[in-house]
């Protein structure tokens, strides 16, 4: 075995011990649970309402045989004042609106690669000052990332239902476009494809190789 | 009339500006001819690093690749034509192994299982991304044909067998342990996966070099 394969059967190790320790925390210290919470909060402040008239409620999943924790619950003023309209018009006292749901897996969302990054920080091996530029880095691109795809899920549902909600885009160009990037980025191997392409713009030249093995990077 | 006016009010007053820009320039500037031509050499010469950066260079074009890749891995047409046999196929493949073991699934395109517990495999599950990470990796690396056919050849085979042992243990922990499904579902397999398709790639690199050192 060659120096490369131990260097990297040692931080392949070294990572997997890492995250595990992480994963055993987060599932079983209720980690999981704080982070939810903090992803339901950001998400209201942020998307509580939306666009021209949208307004988002992020409420705690509470249907424990799935894997979702979050429930979006999609409602708009606009549709909210034809129904009060109509409502008066019937002489009814009360009427009932249809909402939009759909669930969240705020792990597989936003705290999956947040782990995964952090851990691939810690194990990769250069000096830890050179780490903290690539951390806060990584951890902004994630942030926006996430937000981002809570946003165009969003816009997408409203979308679905512009004729009910009057948010988000007519059917058209527009609307495919959101449609496509959506396919793209709603899957979860797609946010570790894009940390892995952010560590390696912002570690992969620094990394140190011990002495004897082969350069990884192209020499010019 | 308006517009005339200021038409012809126009060029004297940029004149004026101009007289008046040139006429502070020598005061106002800190700056030595020499200085300033010091520092726009300088400006160049950072951008000039950027772009020559062998590592950037690569990168850029890794980038573009996964681009092109997942603009092209999300069309109608690749998900039907490319990706759906892709699922099915490894559905098979899968189902065939644990039949051999006496599990007795059933198998329906891209479905394995039978009426206890069965998975599908989706997008995501097809390791379909991760033999892009590698072949965008490859193809952009400076290297020969050969070693990059080998290394494409050698790369996509571990990697096939690799996802086959993921579908085929999600079945069977699925089975066995279906309180450890999700987690070895959403958050070990799928990291497992693209770091060893990482260390696949670093090998790959390594290869190359000290066969390139070699001759």
């Amino acid at each position: 075995m060659n120096n490369l394969s131990k260097f990297l059967i040692k931080h392949l190790g070294l990572f997997f011990i890492i995250y595990t320790a992480i994963l055993l925390v987060v599932q079983f210290g209720g980690l999981k649970n704080n982070f939810s919470e903090l992803f339901r909060k950001n998400a209201i402040s942020l998307f509580g309402t939306f666009g021209s008239g949208g307004e988002v409620q992020f409420k705690k999943d509470k249907n424990k045989d799935n894997v979702y924790d979050v429930l979006a619950v999609l409602s708009s003023k606009q549709q909210k004042q034809n129904a009060r309209k109509e409502g008066v018009k019937k002489g009814l006292k009360q009427i009932n609106i249809k909402t939009v749901k759909f669930p969240i897996n705020s792990w597989n969302f936003a705290g999956m690669l947040i782990v995964f990054y952090l851990v691939l920080i810690v194990v990769t091996p250069m000096k830890w000052v050179q780490k903290i530029l690539p951390f806060i880095l990584g951890m902004l691109f994630i942030y926006l990332f996430t937000n981002f795809k809570i946003w165009v899920s969003l816009l997408l549902r409203f979308s679905e239902y512009h004729e009910r909600f009057q948010v988000g885009l007519e059917y058209g160009i527009l609307s495919k476009i959101v449609n496509y990037t959506y396919n793209i980025i709603s899957f979860p191997f797609f946010g570790l494809v894009m940390v892995l392409l952010i560590w390696f713009l912002t570690c992969f030249n620094k990394i140190k190789l011990p002495e004897d093995t082969i350069e990884l990077a192209y020499d010019s | 009339m308006y517009v005339e006016a200021s038409l012809a009010l126009t060029p004297k007053k940029t004149k004026k500006m101009a007289k008046k820009k040139n006429s502070n320039r020598p005061i106002k500037s800190n700056s030595t001819p020499k200085a300033d031509a010091t520092l726009s050499r300088s400006r160049t010469i950072n951008w000039q690093e950027i772009k020559s950066n062998p590592i950037n260079i690569l990168l850029a074009k890794f980038f573009g690749l996964m681009i092109l890749f997942y603009g092209l891995w999300a069309s109608p047409f690749i998900q039907v034509n490319l990706i759906e046999p892709i699922s099915c196929a490894y559905a098979f493949l899968a189902g065939t192994f644990v039949n051999l073991f006496g599990y007795s699934v059933s198998i329906v395109r891209d479905t394995i299982g039978n009426s206890d517990f069965s998975i599908s495999i989706k997008n995501g599950c097809d390791g379909v991304e991760g033999l892009a990470i590698f072949l965008c990796a490859i193809l952009i690396y400076p290297a020969m044909v050969g070693q990059k056919l080998k290394g494409i050849l050698l790369g996509f085979s571990f990697l096939i067998m690799l996802n086959l042992i993921r579908v085929i243990s999600l079945y069977l922990i699925g089975v066995h342990v279906p309180s450890l499904f999700d987690v070895m579902h959403e958050s070990i397999w799928q990291v497992l996966f693209i770091l060893l398709t990482l260390v696949a790639l670093f090998k790959w690199i390594g290869w190359v070099k000290s066969s390139n050192a070699n001759e």
